[in-house]
C-alpha cells in the first residue's frame, strides 16, 4: 500500500493528516510482511504502528502488552475512535465473558492480551484459528532479562510465534540498551533478516532537571512552590500510594489548584474519573503512582515532576515521555532527597521470592496451589519449566543484581555533574549528538531558566478548587435540554 | 471520627460477634453459615453491601477500634465496650446510614449502577450526536446488555424520554442526596467525579459517600420494581437484572420441596448430594417467610430439643448437646432458625452477663 492510501487510513480513521517519525517505515514493512523491530521514543505514537494495519490488511492484530492498565487504555482509546471490535482478554473478564469471547475471536480486529494469557492452552488453540495479520509486542523489553521488567512467560513468545504463523511480527519499545535490543530478537526467533526501525530516545523538548534537598520538608516546600509556578497541566510521581494522596490534598489546599491522585488502589470507577477529568483539562496535576499514564494520549502536559525517583532510567524516561507531546517546551524535574534511596532499594526486593520461601515450595508445591502471589507465581513458572531450586535461585540472585545495577544508572544520572542528556544517550548507546544549551537540561542552569523556557504561568490567579454544580443543572448539561 | 468508626454499626454491646462471618456477608459470600451469622447478628440486610471490601483493611480497622477501648475480643469474636456503645450511637446521629439497601431485594445492585451510568453517557452522547467518547469502563456483561437497551430505545426522543426518568427519580430525593448522586453522572463534556473528590466536596468520609451511592441507587431499584410504568427505560434496563432472594439452585430445591417431594428423591432427581439439598433447605428458612418448619421437624425432635436448650441462651447452643439424641444437624440449625424469627431481636438475650 503507497503512502496516498496509507495517509487516507490515518486522517479517516485517526484524524492526523501526517505520519509522525518512524511510523509510516514501520507500517509499511509489516504490511509488506516484514518482520519489524522498532525502537520509537516515547509520544511519537507507537501504538498507531499495529493500530493502523488493522485497517489495511484483512484478518486480526494480536497485541501482547504486560499490564492490565495498558490494554485497558488501549482499548478506551480505540473505543474512542469508535473501533467496536475490539477486546482484551484479561483475568477482569468472568469464566463465562472469557468463553463467549474465545468463541467468537474471529470476530475482533483487535485483540489485547498478555503474556500469560496467551500460554494458556485454550486461549492458543482459539487464537490458532485465527488469520493474523500481525502479532505486534508491546513494551518488548519485558521480554528480555537484562530489561528492568523481564517476566518470564514473555520467553514463550518465540513458539506462540511459532504457532499461530503471523503475517508479521511486530516488536516494539522505547527504552533498551543494545544489549536488550540484541536479546529481544533472539528471544523472540527472529531472524537478521528483521527490519530495524530505531530512533534516538531522546526527546528534545523535555528540558531536564535534577533538583537535591536536604531532607523531606524541604522536598515539599519546593514540590507545592514547582506546582504553582509551572505551566499546567502537569503529572507527579510518587513511590508510594499514600503520598501520593497526601501531596495532592495538600497541592490543592495550599495552591488553589484542581489536583487529584491516582493510584492503583482506587476502584475502577474512580481511575477512570480521575483521567477523563486530565484528559478535558478539569484537573491540573495529577498526583500519581506508576500505574498512571501508560496509555495516556494527552499532547499538552507541559511538566513531569518525580517526587521519588524512578527504579532505573529506562522508567523514568518512559515516565517523563508523557511530557511535550504535542513538541511545545517542557519540563522533567527530578526531586531528590538522600533517604529516597532506602525507598527504592526496598523495592527492589519485592516480588523476588527469598531462599526460605524457594526451599519451602520446592520442599511441596502443592502446599502452594491455591496461592497466587507474584513470588509464588514466578516459583511456580519457573518449576513448570524444568528448573531446579538452586538454578532459580542463581536466576533470581542474577535479577537482584540486574535491578541493583540498574536502580545505580539512575543515582549516576541524579549525581553526574555533566550533562544529563548525553548521559542519557550514552547509557542507551544513541549516537546521537547533541548540544548542551540553555535548553537542555540543569548542567550550568541559570536560576531564571523556567523564565527562559517560557514555563512559568502568568495566570495571577489560580483556578478556583473543585466545586460542584447542583442536580438539576448537571441533568440540564447532560441532555443539553431546557425542557 | 475516623473511616473505621463505621465498623461500630456491625456490634452489640451484648452480643459476641464472628468479625469473619460479618465480612463475608458484606461480600456477599453465600453461605449458609454466613448467612445465618446474618440473622443471628440482625445483620441480613447488608449482604452485598461492599462487594470489594479488603479484608486486610478490615482487620486493621477492627484492630484499631480495639485499640482505642471501642471494640473488645474474645475467642476469635467481637462486642462493643461501653465506650463503644457510646461511640456507635454518637455516631449515627452525625453519619449517613443505608436506609433502602437491602442485598436480598436488590440483587445485582453494582451491576445494575454499572449499566445505569453508561446507558445514561451513551444516551447523552447520542443526544449530541457525538461518536468520539470514552465510555465507561465496565465489565463485557453489562456493556453488552447497555448495547442491547440502546439498540432497542434509540430514537430521537430517548434524551427527552430518560431525562424525564432521571428528573422523576432524583426529585424525590433531598437536595443534598441528588446532588451527591448526580455527581457520578457522566455524559457529553461532563466528566464524573471519583469518590474521594465528592467526599471532599460534601465533606464527608469516602466510605460514607460509597454508602450513599449504593444505598440511592437501592431506592432507585425499589422504585422501578414498585411502579416500573414510571420509569420504563430504567426498568428494561433493570429487567435482566431481577432474581428472587433465593440462588437459582436453592430456589428449585425449595420448589420441589415445598410440592412435597422427599429430600432423598430430590438429592437423587438433581444429582447432588443430600447435604447440599438440605443447606438448599436451610437458605430458604433464612430468607423467605413462611418455611413449612412442622414437615420436617417432629414433635418428638422439637421436644428433645427445648429440653436440652430451655437454660441456655440461644447463641450458647451446641450442636454436640443432641448430637448423640438422633438430631441431624440439619434439623438442629432449622431448629435454632424457627426459634430466631419467631422471638425478638432473633432471640439474642439483651441483658449484658
Amino acid at each position: 500500500m503507497n503512502t496516498v492510501e496509507l495517509t487516507k487510513i490515518l486522517t479517516k480513521r485517526f484524524g492526523y493528516t501526517t505520519f509522525k517519525p518512524g511510523q509510516l517505515d514501520v507500517i509499511q514493512a509489516v504490511l509488506a510482511g516484514q518482520d519489524t523491530f522498532a525502537v520509537l521514543p516515547t509520544g511519537t505514537g507507537k501504538s498507531l504502528c499495529y493500530q493502523l494495519p488493522g485497517y489495511a490488511a484483512s484478518g486480526s492484530v494480536v497485541i501482547v502488552s504486560p499490564l492490565l492498565s495498558l490494554m485497558q487504555d488501549q482499548v478506551a482509546r480505540l473505543h474512542y475512535l469508535g473501533e467496536k471490535k475490539v477486546v482484551a482478554l484479561t483475568s477482569n473478564l468472568t469464566a463465562m465473558e472469557k468463553n463467549g469471547v474465545l468463541q467468537q475471536l474471529w470476530q475482533y480486529r483487535f485483540i489485547f492480551l498478555s503474556p500469560e494469557m496467551a500460554n494458556q492452552p485454550r486461549v492458543r488453540t482459539a487464537l490458532s484459528r485465527l488469520k493474523i495479520s500481525l502479532l505486534a509486542i508491546d513494551e518488548a523489553h519485558c521480554i528480555s532479562q537484562w530489561g528492568t521488567d523481564f517476566r518470564p512467560d514473555y520467553l514463550e513468545l518465540a513458539s506462540l510465534r511459532e504457532q499461530l504463523q503471523p503475517r508479521a511480527t511486530l516488536a516494539m519499545t522505547a527504552t533498551a540498551t543494545k544489549r536488550v535490543q540484541a536479546d529481544i530478537l533472539v528471544k523472540l526467533g527472529l531472524t537478521d533478516t528483521t527490519k530495524k526501525v530505531i530512533y534516538s530516545v531522546d526527546r528534545p523538548n523535555i528540558y531536564l532537571d535534577v533538583q537535591q534537598y536536604a531532607n523531606e520538608s524541604g522536598k515539599e516546600q519546593a514540590l507545592i512552590q514547582l506546582c504553582r509556578q509551572l505551566k499546567k497541566p502537569g503529572i507527579v510521581y510518587f513511590s508510594s500510594k499514600q503520598k501520593s494522596e497526601e501531596m495532592a490534598y495538600k497541592i490543592q489546599k495550599e495552591t488553589g489548584i484542581k489536583t487529584s491522585f491516582y493510584h492503583g488502589d482506587l476502584p475502577s470507577q474512580d481511575r477512570y474519573a480521575i483521567q477523563q477529568q486530565f484528559m478535558e483539562g478539569d484537573l491540573a496535576i495529577i498526583c500519581a503512582t506508576t500505574a498512571f499514564g501508560m496509555g495516556i494520549n494527552k499532547a499538552n502536559i507541559r511538566f513531569v515532576l518525580h517526587y521519588h525517583l524512578a527504579s532505573n532510567l529506562e522508567s523514568y524516561l518512559q515516565e517523563i515521555g508523557r511530557a511535550g507531546r504535542d513538541g511545545q517546551q517542557s519540563v522533567a524535574i527530578l526531586l531528590f532527597q538522600p533517604s529516597d534511596i532506602r525507598i527504592q532499594a526496598n523495592l527492589l526486593a519485592s516480588g523476588i521470592p527469598d531462599k526460605g520461601l524457594i526451599k519451602q515450595y520446592f520442599k511441596n508445591p502443592n502446599n502452594f496451589k491455591a496461592m497466587h502471589f507474584p513470588e509464588v507465581d514466578l516459583l511456580r513458572f519457573y518449576q513448570q519449566h524444568g528448573y531446579s531450586a538452586s538454578a532459580i535461585q542463581q536466576l533470581l540472585q542474577k535479577r537482584q543484581e540486574e535491578k541493583r545495577l540498574a536502580l545505580g544508572g539512575m543515582l549516576s544520572y541524579i549525581t553526574t555533574p555533566n550533562c544529563k542528556r548525553q548521559f542519557i544517550l550514552t547509557y542507551f548507546s544513541d549516537h546521537k549528538s547533541i548540544t548542551c544549551d540553555n535548553y537542555c537540561c540543569c548542567h550550568n542552569q541559570a536560576a531564571d531558566y523556567l523564565e527562559q523556557l517560557d514555563l512559568i504561568t502568568n495566570t495571577g490567579k489560580q483556578k478556583e478548587a473543585v466545586s460542584y454544580v447542583d442536580w438539576q443543572s448537571r441533568l440540564k448539561q447532560l441532555f443539553f435540554t431546557e425542557y | 471520627m475516623e473511616q473505621e468508626d463505621y465498623l461500630l454499626l456491625l456490634f452489640d454491646r451484648v452480643q459476641w460477634r464472628r468479625s469473619r462471618a460479618i465480612l463475608n456477608l458484606l461480600k456477599g459470600k453465600r453461605t449458609v453459615s454466613n448467612l445465618y451469622a446474618g440473622l443471628t447478628y440482625q445483620l441480613l440486610p447488608l449482604y452485598q453491601l461492599l462487594p470489594h471490601l479488603n479484608d486486610v483493611k478490615f482487620q486493621r480497622g477492627l484492630d484499631r477500634l480495639k485499640q482505642r477501648g471501642l471494640l473488645e475480643l474474645g475467642e476469635k469474636r467481637y462486642r462493643l465496650t461501653e465506650a463503644g456503645l457510646k461511640s456507635q450511637r454518637a455516631f449515627i446521629l452525625v453519619h449517613f446510614v443505608p436506609r433502602w439497601f437491602n442485598g436480598f431485594r436488590q440483587p445485582n445492585l453494582q451491576h445494575f449502577m454499572a449499566r445505569l451510568f453508561l446507558a445514561t453517557q451513551v444516551t447523552s452522547e447520542y443526544t449530541r450526536h457525538n461518536a468520539r467518547y470514552y465510555p465507561l469502563e465496565i465489565s463485557e456483561v453489562d456493556q453488552q446488555a447497555v448495547k442491547v437497551w440502546f439498540t432497542q430505545y434509540k430514537s430521537p426522543q430517548l434524551g427527552r424520554n430518560l431525562l424525564k426518568e432521571w428528573r422523576q427519580f432524583l426529585q424525590q430525593l433531598p437536595q443534598h442526596d441528588a446532588d451527591i448522586y448526580s455527581q457520578f453522572l457522566v455524559g457529553y463534556k461532563i466528566t464524573r467525579y471519583a469518590v474521594p473528590q465528592v467526599a471532599q466536596l460534601f465533606k464527608l468520609m469516602p466510605i460514607e459517600v460509597a454508602l450513599y451511592q449504593i444505598d440511592i441507587t437501592a431506592h432507585l431499584i425499589n422504585l422501578v420494581q414498585r411502579t416500573p410504568v414510571d420509569f420504563p427505560l430504567l426498568a428494561e434496563l433493570w429487567q435482566p437484572l431481577a432474581q428472587g432472594v433465593l440462588s437459582q439452585s436453592s430456589a428449585l430445591t425449595y420448589r420441589l420441596a415445598l410440592q412435597g417431594t422427599d429430600l432423598t428423591k430430590i438429592a437423587q432427581m438433581r444429582r447432588l448430594r443430600p447435604g447440599t439439598i438440605t443447606e438448599h433447605l436451610l437458605e430458604a428458612a433464612i430468607l423467605t417467610p413462611n418455611f413449612p418448619y412442622a414437615a420436617y421437624l417432629t414433635t418428638t425432635q422439637r421436644q428433645k430439643l427445648a429440653a436440652t436448650f430451655s437454660e441456655t441462651v440461644i447463641d450458647d447452643w451446641q450442636y454436640d448437646l443432641v448430637a448423640a439424641q438422633d438430631i441431624s444437624f440439619f434439623t438442629f440449625r432449622l431448629y435454632q432458625i424457627e426459634w430466631r424469627k419467631s422471638h425478638e431481636y432473633g432471640g439474642i438475650d439483651k441483658n449484658l452477663n
